[in-house]
């Protein structure tokens, strides 16, 4: 099979050798606008040189062969067209000692060609002659010129040349020649248009019988409609693409907010339909990134990563130093996705890396300091305390237990995370060191960088559990006061050679090593629950008891290397190759708290390697290459692709890697076990694809495609095919569109791709778990199915249809981009249990099915303004909203909902129903109580509940904005602040389940109590928050001329800054849930730190 | 000849195109998922044999132990005391049919117990099948007493089902390498039959373990009682020393994975204040378990202990999770052969009972003269040999579907102590949502036929 594999490369290679061996070049008909076909002529004419003589025999030669020859003879400039088939006629000429124009006269006898002096009296035009009968009576004219750019005075191809008010139109060709026909006589306004440069207009009197001639010159413009963005394809104009690319700048993120990883820099972007959630506060809690909602019900939803073109782990984004990179691209959904291939369905986030700049050795030191301290309202939380009757044991004592006879209370201690919580004392602190140099030659680029954090958390040990361990004499460690804390480094390095024109090769190697010391306290809110199984376990038992701590090295290292070769008539190979490594090694301590008794055990009695050592090893490996060549016309850009990509991850011990799965589960091979310690997950996948970027009239875009994948869990036999196409059509740049001053550019977009999000291996052929049983009076290994494989599974399928338009208006001082996207997610894999007539042990038998059907609508929106424009200040203000919808359209089968487990009343669920969002919440409705034997408590029996789960709302926001606003001062000072709002739903504890008063004192009053079981505390929620403030200053190098220093910058950023919101809980940008529910928020008890509010200062120095 | 070279490049990307299929070998992985993937070719060892054999055993030990508690709490083994909560769901039920079987699921803490047990109790069923699957991959006659255990194991599994739950058991199958085959409902009468043959088959293999032996035939022969074949129960057993036993065994490290809801677990995990009194005459019709003066019974062990200034008498048969479970003994031959020779007349009858009660050292009982006093004092002596053990609810069926006894004599009824009436608030149907039961073959409880 591989050697196949071998020779579709091998295919690939020759065919690519072939074209470049027969490549011939063509020196009039290089296409690029602004080439240098006026030098090649013979560019420096003088007046002398007008009146010179000059000779010429030529027999059986192209007019376009003898128009050059003359030219060069003559030393004067001559522009013409050789596409024009007048030049392709073969003559024969002999002039002997003639003037310039009359040799020319001569040579163009019979072609029905003409030649005359431009304008500028320095140039020789040669263009079709126009006969005097056809303009004689006609009341209309011609109009002739060429279009240049102003700072190269070349000549512009692809100019749209129309008249208003009429529908003439015509593009100019390599040399910025156009001519008009049928122009009405009179005054008329001609108007040239390119994507690029900003429009002009001119004003021409046109005769009946003749032919104007003028010459345009136009100026560039930054339009970002003219940006390059990544593709999978390569490199791509943005108005080529027929779908809404986002790149940022990250220089502009760094700039504004105190960016410290690259989720950081996604989150600060604010780019609609991208949402980012974190688990916690705590230094390098995870982050989850969603682009565009969720589609998958029991896949990953998570976006593809690029880096430099390799593929690489998802959590790139806490492993990277974001200093080193240059920009990220947010490619949102299939529609722009679908040639990432397998997995693309989420969105791909690609980021690019700075790269040297030739010169000598540029330093770079970097130096920050954050200060943060969590903030927030906070639910009250209560904690019972009591003794078991019988036993006298202390023990945590709510009412529940009161009623059972367990306990008795005597004593409620109220516990408020704002008071007793470690925030009062916590504060985080970040110190970041970083260190880059570049430079180079043209052929030869290096950049390095270093880069350093160390950051303390904001959580300490509750004074009030410190003031009950002393009460009952129960011994504590000192460390219970230090927070968690992760130190890293990081370097990465990237190499760029270019030995030749159009070859370039880079190498990349990116390290870090992060050391996490995570510190939980088993007595505060940390780990709240456990002082009761801590502290006295369940026996009543009063332990001495520490603080648990794990500490977690990280090392991680990537290798990449890509060479890509550009020929001059734009044949492009380029090939990428990476591997992604990372190596989490983590050990736990606290044999005498959190390993108390058997817990550390397995029941073989081995030690439990889960809580003291975890060796994670994931294994990345990526190649890429894309053969493209670009053919261009006046009329006609065609640019087809063909690529292939294979990937392969192996992770060894993923469970723990992703700190959700529980471990223990491991593997067999001839029914010996090989691992116990986790799981091992290896999977890949491969794909090629065909695409062709058309255009049509430099305004129109088509962009077409397929690819084919297959993959570790489908095979060539069922190989999957995902087709895209769109189109991008310019349409301010069409003659019809009417002259006017406020909207300059306009462009409407639309496409549809497909991608796939594909099932797992085991998904296919089952899974089984290695565990111990008791049997015969010994223990032993035991293993059993647990899902039941499905051979038949497909890929699950996303279906996307973008559309939107970019309005640059005002002379491009306001730009609206609107983005509506309709994604469906077909074949959705749904875990369906089987009955238990089949097996039901701790949990049903269960196996995926491509069942569901899941369905997004967002609509995306984007206003950049700049509000002010003067040398010493400029403002520009930005708007970004987004609406979102998702809803389940089926589950398959008729089944209506799924709730994986039967939970106890009054709790809210994981609950999927068709009909309602995916990410939702959902709960138990108390209907009313009674206290029936009148004991002054609410017991379950008590209240009467809604048998069925009543829908809450969406948990992740539907509704987003973000605001910002960025003023530039004597181009020194840079003033940036942003807000952003959204609208979501989330549990909220006061008085509810939990930890609640209405749970844990008896003494509360009945509808506390019932209400503590409904988990009624599900509230719609929206939030105001103010999100990043920064003042930048750049001073004068020669201030500090004596260090020799090229730039120094000094800044003030702080993030987080303020939350207005009615919500009495956490801070609603807390998701506990994304580390183990797919998208489900869980109830968090408010112990999870919530973001600090940072405050930072930073110095940027240049040598 | 840019045509030319442009042709050629695409026919070198439709060729690779082509070339697509060979991309399999490419992305083939050796261990295919999380390491918890295995292929059935994967397990060619004994020791894989066993482990999966520990599996099933492990499932039908949860399963006993789930039904043995529902089975005491639903009859008159175990009485609901006052005041305890109960998640609103009592045990029995006016509807004669709903008495005569156990019918699932309710709400509430009884409620959950039984999806438990027919949950484990059909995994144990269908692992114990897979692990024939997994034996058939080698030839290994060492394994014979496994296979003959599965066989005998599994035919427990299905003939505790059948006592249990209510007529239209499906009793599918999943192999080893996850083929699902859906069955129809089967009736009480042909699941006891499959049992029946189960044992049968555990019997013809040849193996080196009498206790295997023991279990295939007293299963046999309680199978045949509860289809009313006292004569081929009797033929079953004949074999069978009162000595033999075959033991589930346990381990208290174990008990809240292995049984969750034992007696002795849910005394741990309820704070000594679960439903587990044992009252005499329970629901009216409930035996005197404890003696005259509060003697115990030496099968019936039980002991006051005061909770919340109440004296309390609890069960002490299961006093942590060391205790073992017997699934099968010999003086399970000796109620088969009483009960056999009481249906011929045979006044052998009451030796069979004497014999047995010697064992423990109890007093010899006499014959009580009637042949309804006959059958009460065999019941009872049933009763309290199996105190405990999931049979209770099998002796209430026989006894109104073979002995002609009214449901409202055998099944407890009124009030209990709590005030929730036995009638009030049980009674639904054994139903799965649709995603619970995708087995379009099972079409609920079958009333006609039993």
């Amino acid at each position: 099979m591989n050697a196949l594999v071998f020779v579709s490369a091998s295919v690939l290679l020759l065919t690519a050798s072939d074209v470049f061996a027969q490549k011939q070049y063509s020196p009039e008909l290089n296409d690029f606008p602004g080439s240098d076909a006026l030098q090649r002529t013979g560019q420096g004419a003088q007046d002398r040189q007008k009146s010179g003589k000059i000779s010429l025999k030529v027999q059986d030669s192209s007019v376009g062969y003898i128009v050059r020859t003359l030219g060069k003879l003559s030393g004067i400039p001559v522009i013409f067209n050789s596409a024009e088939s007048a030049f392709a006629k073969r003559v024969s000429v002999n002039v002997a000692n003639a003037n310039v124009m009359d040799a020319f006269k001569e040579a163009l006898k019979g072609t029905g060609l003409t030649a005359s002096y431009a304008s500028d009296g320095r140039t020789i035009l040669v263009s079709p002659s126009v006969s005097k009968d056809s303009l004689s009576n006609r009341q209309s004219g011609y109009v002739k010129g060429q279009v240049v750019d102003s700072a190269s005075g070349k000549g512009i191809k692809g100019v749209s040349v129309s008249v208003s008010g009429a529908s003439l139109m015509v593009i100019t060709d390599d040399k910025g020649f156009f001519t008009l026909s049928d122009v009405p006589a009179g005054k008329q306004l001609i108007m040239f248009k390119l994507l690029g440069y900003r429009s002009a207009n001119r004003s021409v009197d046109v005769s009946g019988s003749g032919t104007s001639s003028i010459k345009v010159t136009l100026t560039q413009s930054a339009t970002s409609l003219n940006e390059v963005v990544t593709t999978a394809t390569g490199l791509q104009r943005r108005v080529e693409v027929p779908s809404d690319i986002v790149k940022i700048d990250a220089e502009k993120i760094r700039q504004r907010a105190p960016v410290r990883s690259v989720a950081d820099m996604i989150e600060a972007a604010q780019v609609p339909g991208v949402v980012v959630t974190r688990a916690s506060g705590d230094p390098g809690a995870p982050r989850r990134v969603r682009i565009r909602g969720v589609g998958s019900i029991s896949q990953s939803n998570d976006p593809v990563y690029i880096v430099d073109g390799m593929w690489v782990d998802e959590s790139i984004y806490d492993r990277m130093d974001p200093e080193t990179i240059e920009t990220f691209e947010i490619i949102r959904g299939p529609s722009a996705a679908t040639l990432y291939g397998q997995d693309a369905a989420n969105g791909v986030i690609v980021i690019t890396t700075k790269k040297g700049t030739p010169g000598n050795t540029r330093w770079n030191m970097n130096y920050s300091r954050d200060w943060g301290k969590a903030y927030g309202k906070m639910p009250l939380f209560y904690e019972g305390f009591g003794y078991n009757p019988i036993t006298g044991a202390r023990r945590t004592c709510k009412i529940q237990n009161v009623l059972l006879l367990e306990c008795v209370q005597d004593s409620v201690a109220i516990y408020d995370p704002n008071s007793s919580m470690v925030l009062r004392e916590g504060q985080e602190q970040k110190d970041i060191y970083s260190l880059s140099l570049d430079g180079g030659t043209n052929a030869v680029r290096y950049a390095l960088s270093l880069n350093t954090n160390d950051i303390i958390g904001v959580r300490r040990a509750a004074p009030i559990d410190l003031i009950r361990l002393r009460k009952w004499n129960i011994k504590y460690d000192r460390d219970v006061l230090k927070p968690s804390r992760l130190k890293d480094h990081k370097i990465s390095s990237n190499l760029s050679l270019q030995p030749r024109e159009g070859l370039d090769i880079q190498f990349l190697v990116r390290a870090g090593f992060a050391t996490l010391v995570d510190n939980k306290y088993n007595f505060s809110v940390g780990n709240r629950l456990s002082l009761d199984t801590m502290a006295f376990l369940s026996d009543g038992v009063r332990r001495d008891i520490g603080q648990t701590f794990k500490v977690r090295h990280t090392n991680t290292t990537s290798f990449g290397s890509s060479v890509s070769w550009r020929s001059k008539n734009d044949i492009l190979v380029k090939g990428n190759a990476g591997i992604d490594q990372t190596n989490m090694n983590e050990s736990g301590s606290g044999e005498n708290n959190s390993c108390l008794g058997t817990q550390c055990y397995d029941d073989l009695g081995t030690r439990d390697e889960r809580t003291s050592g975890n060796t994670v090893l994931s294994l990345r490996t990526n190649i890429s290459t894309v053969l493209s060549r670009g053919r261009f016309s006046r009329f006609l850009d065609l640019r087809p692709t063909a690529g292939f990509d294979f990937r392969s991850v192996k992770n060894d011990n993923f469970a723990v890697f992703k700190d959700s799965v529980p471990g223990g589960e491991s593997s067999i091979e001839s029914g010996r076990v090989t691992n116990t310690l986790g799981g091992r997950k290896e999977n890949a996948d491969a794909g090629w694809y065909l695409s062709s970027m058309i255009g049509v009239f430099k305004r129109i875009y088509f962009d077409l495609g397929i690819r084919q994948d297959v993959g570790s869990a489908i095979t060539s036999s069922s190989s999957t095919t995902y087709p895209k196409l769109g189109g991008s059509w310019l349409l301010s740049d069409e003659g019809f569109w009417p002259e006017n001053k406020i909207v300059n550019l306009f462009r409407l977009r639309a496409s549809l791709g497909h991608a796939a999000v594909q099932p797992d291996v085991a998904d296919i052929k089952g899974k089984y778990i290695i565990g111990t049983k008791f049997i015969d009076g010994k223990l032993v290994r035991s293993l059993e199915l647990v899902n039941v494989g499905n051979s038949e599974l497909v890929p699950e399928r996303s279906v996307e249809l973008e559309t939107g338009f970019d309005m640059y208006m005002f002379n491009e001082r306001i730009n609206l981009i609107a983005t509506y996207a309709h994604k469906e997610n077909k074949n959705t894999l749904v875990t369906v249990q089987l009955p238990s007539s089949v097996g039901k042990d701790d949990f049903p038998l269960q196996r995926k099915e491509n069942i569901g059907r899941v369905e997004n609508r967002s609509l995306e929106l984007t206003i950049n303004s700049i509000v002010m424009d003067k040398d010493w200040l400029r403002i520009a203000a930005d708007y970004s909203h987004t609406f979102s919808d998702n809803t389940v359209k089926s589950l398959g089968r008729g089944i209506n909902n799924i709730t994986p487990n039967i939970a106890a009343e009054g709790t809210y669920r994981d609950h999927v129903a068709v009909g309602y969002p995916l990410a939702s919440i959902w709960r138990n409705t108390i209907m009313g109580y009674l206290d029936e034997n009148g004991d002054g408590i609410i017991a379950p029996n008590e209240r009467i509940m809604m048998d069925s789960l009543t829908y809450v709302g969406p948990s992740t926001p539907r509704y987003r904005g973000s605001y910002g606003i960025n003023a530039t001062i004597i181009g020194k000072i840079i003033v940036d602040s942003r807000f952003s709002y959204q609208s979501s739903h989330v549990p909220n504890y006061t008085g509810q389940s939990g930890s609640s008063y209405g749970e844990q004192d008896v003494n509360a009053p009945l509808d506390v109590q019932a209400l503590s079981y409904g988990m009624l505390g599900v509230t719609p929620i929206s939030d105001f928050r103010w999100n990043s403030a920064s003042i930048s200053y750049t001073l004068s190098p020669r201030r500090f001329s004596f260090i020799s220093t090229r730039t120094i910058s000094f800044a003030l950023q702080a993030a987080n800054i303020a939350l207005w919101t009615k919500f009495v809980g956490r801070d609603p940008g807390i998701n506990t849930g994304m580390l183990s529910g797919n998208e489900m928020l869980t109830i968090d008890y408010g112990v999870t730190p919530p973001p600090p509010r940072t405050f930072a200062f930073n110095v940027r120095l240049g040598l | 000849m840019h045509n030319l070279t442009f042709n050629r490049f695409i026919l070198g990307c439709i060729a690779l195109m082509f070339s697509g299929c060979s991309l399999d070998g490419l992305v083939k992985v050796d261990e295919p998922e999380e390491g918890r993937s295995v292929n059935i070719k994967d397990v060619t060892t004994k020791n894989g044999a066993l482990a999966v054999y520990a599996s099933a055993v492990a499932k039908l030990q949860k399963g006993v132990s789930t039904i043995s508690t529902n089975v005491g709490m639903f009859t008159d083994e175990m009485a609901i005391r006052s005041g305890v909560q109960v998640g609103g769901t009592g045990y029995n039920n006016g509807s004669f049919d709903a008495r005569t079987e156990v019918r699932p699921p309710g709400s509430g803490l009884l409620g959950l117990f039984l999806p438990e047990a027919y949950g484990s109790l059909n995994s144990a069923r269908v692992t114990f099948s897979q692990l024939r699957d997994v034996i058939r991959n080698f030839n290994d006659s060492s394994l014979n007493y496994i296979v003959s255990a599965s066989y005998s194991l599994e035919g427990y599994t299905v003939l505790i089902l059948a006592e249990n739950f209510c007529s239209g058991i499906p009793l599918s199958k999943v192999t080893f390498d996850g083929t699902v085959a859906y069955e129809a409902g089967s009736s009480t009468t042909n699941t006891l039959k499959a049992a029946v043959s189960l044992f049968d088959s555990a019997q013809m293999i040849e193996h080196d373990s009498s206790r295997f032996k023991t279990l295939a035939q007293i299963g046999k022969g309680r199978a045949y009682l509860s289809l009313g074949l006292l004569d081929s129960a009797y033929a079953s057993v004949e074999d069978v020393s009162i000595q033999d036993a075959f033991y589930i065994y346990y381990t208290e490290a174990l008990y809240k994975e292995t049984r969750p809801y034992a007696f002795w677990s849910i005394d741990v995990d309820l704070g000594n204040t679960i439903p587990d009194e044992v009252k005499n005459y329970e629901g009216v019709n409930g035996l005197q378990w404890i003696g005259t003066n509060g003697l115990n019974d030496p099968r019936v062990p039980t002991v006051i202990q005061t909770l919340n200034n109440v004296d309390v008498r609890r069960q002490r048969k299961y006093t942590n999770g060391a205790v073992v479970f017997p699934l099968a003994r010999g003086i399970e031959k000796k109620m088969i052969e009483a009960e056999y020779w009481l249906s011929t007349g045979d006044s052998r009858w009451l030796d069979a009972l004497n014999e047995a009660r010697r064992t423990k050292g109890i007093q010899d009982t006499t014959d009580p003269g009637s042949i309804r006093a006959r059958e009460d004092l065999l019941f009872r002596e049933r009763g309290f040999w199996f105190y405990l053990e999931g049979t209770r609810l099998a002796d209430y069926r026989r006894l109104v579907r073979q002995y002609g006894r009214s449901p409202y004599e055998v099944y407890p009824v009124g009030i209990y102590e709590g005030g929730i009436g036995f009638d009030a608030v049980y009674g639904d149907a054994f139903v799965f949502s649709p995603q619970e039961s995708p087995n379009r073959k099972y079409l609920g409880c079958d009333h006609r036929r039993p």
